[in-house]
């Protein structure tokens, strides 16, 4: 009975766009956003029997994709590991001051209605451009953390990091993407 | 140092502390001790004030940015000829 709950020559005409667009809006690449959906299906074909029939076919399938989205980030993050021991060149290192903002570095002010334009498209593929930009490991971090909203331990399980790592990776990920922000858009 | 932004026993903060202790703050609690500091130090640094909102801001843009792709991008989908091809790779294992 549950078994036949799963229909999976129905799965790409059914499912098809609203996993892509699940995964498009997580990875930002059409061509891996079909291999995922592609992966998927696969996936679920070959588990079928696993399904118990407790949730609805479609909540499984994002369960599956899920977890690709996961592992794609997973595989980037290995690739190269950025140094968070080199101060960052936003604040100088000199004393006084040592740890404050260099003032060419330091954020500007915004125009007042800029929370309007957020809507616009042309921030939109800012803001996408900017999240690209990020290092790979940095990117992984932010995505997982705050796009996905993993918590904290599962995203350190997955990358293999600990937790104090993904502190300073979300802190560097964010100057580095308000900077972007700020000098493409502002 | 850098890695760990350890703030505890001081009461002020550098820029780059306090710009930690925002990001920290979009995900998780700061404790009492950090949330003093940082206010101490948002009194005092334009900067860091602009980094605050500004920050808090792009983190709801990235959500709104993620529900648009997902429920209203009526140009975001697969062509026929990108579900065909998905189709017979499942036909092809279907028949493995």
């Amino acid at each position: 009975m549950t078994q036949s709950s799963l229909d999976p020559n129905h799965w790409v005409n059914t499912y098809g766009d609203r996993l892509y667009r699940y995964a498009f809006a997580r990875v930002n690449d059409a061509e891996l956003s079909q291999d995922l959906v592609q992966e998927t299906f696969l996936a679920g074909l070959k588990n079928r029997h696993s399904f118990q029939g407790q949730s609805s076919e479609s909540t499984w399938l994002i369960a599956i994709l899920k977890r690709k989205i996961i592992d794609h980030y997973r595989k980037k993050s290995t690739t190269n590991e950025f140094s968070l021991d080199a101060p960052d060149a936003r604040f100088t290192s000199d004393k006084p001051l040592k740890g404050h903002w260099i003032k060419e570095k330091a954020p500007k002010n915004w125009i007042p209605d800029a929370e309007k334009q957020m809507e616009s498209n042309e921030f939109m593929e800012i803001l996408q451009a900017c999240i690209k930009h990020l290092p790979e490991k940095w990117a992984s971090c932010f995505i997982l953390r705050v796009m996905e909203e993993m918590k904290g331990e599962e995203v350190c399980k997955e990358l293999d990091i600990t937790s104090s790592n993904l502190w300073v990776m979300l802190h560097r990920a964010r100057l580095q993407l308000r900077e972007c922000i700020e000098k493409s858009w502002i | 140092m850098v890695m760990t932004m350890n703030t505890k026993g001081k009461i002020m903060i550098t820029c780059e502390e306090s710009t930690f202790l925002i990001s920290k703050k979009q995900q998780d609690h700061l404790s009492a001790n950090e949330r003093l500091q940082l206010f101490l130090h948002l009194m005092m640094c334009k900067y860091c004030r602009r980094y605050a909102s500004q920050i808090t801001w792009i983190t709801k843009a990235i959500y709104r940015m993620r529900q648009r792709v997902e429920q209203q991008s009526t140009h975001i989908f697969l062509t026929a000829e990108q579900k065909q091809k998905i189709q017979k790779a499942l036909r092809d294992q279907q028949m493995d």
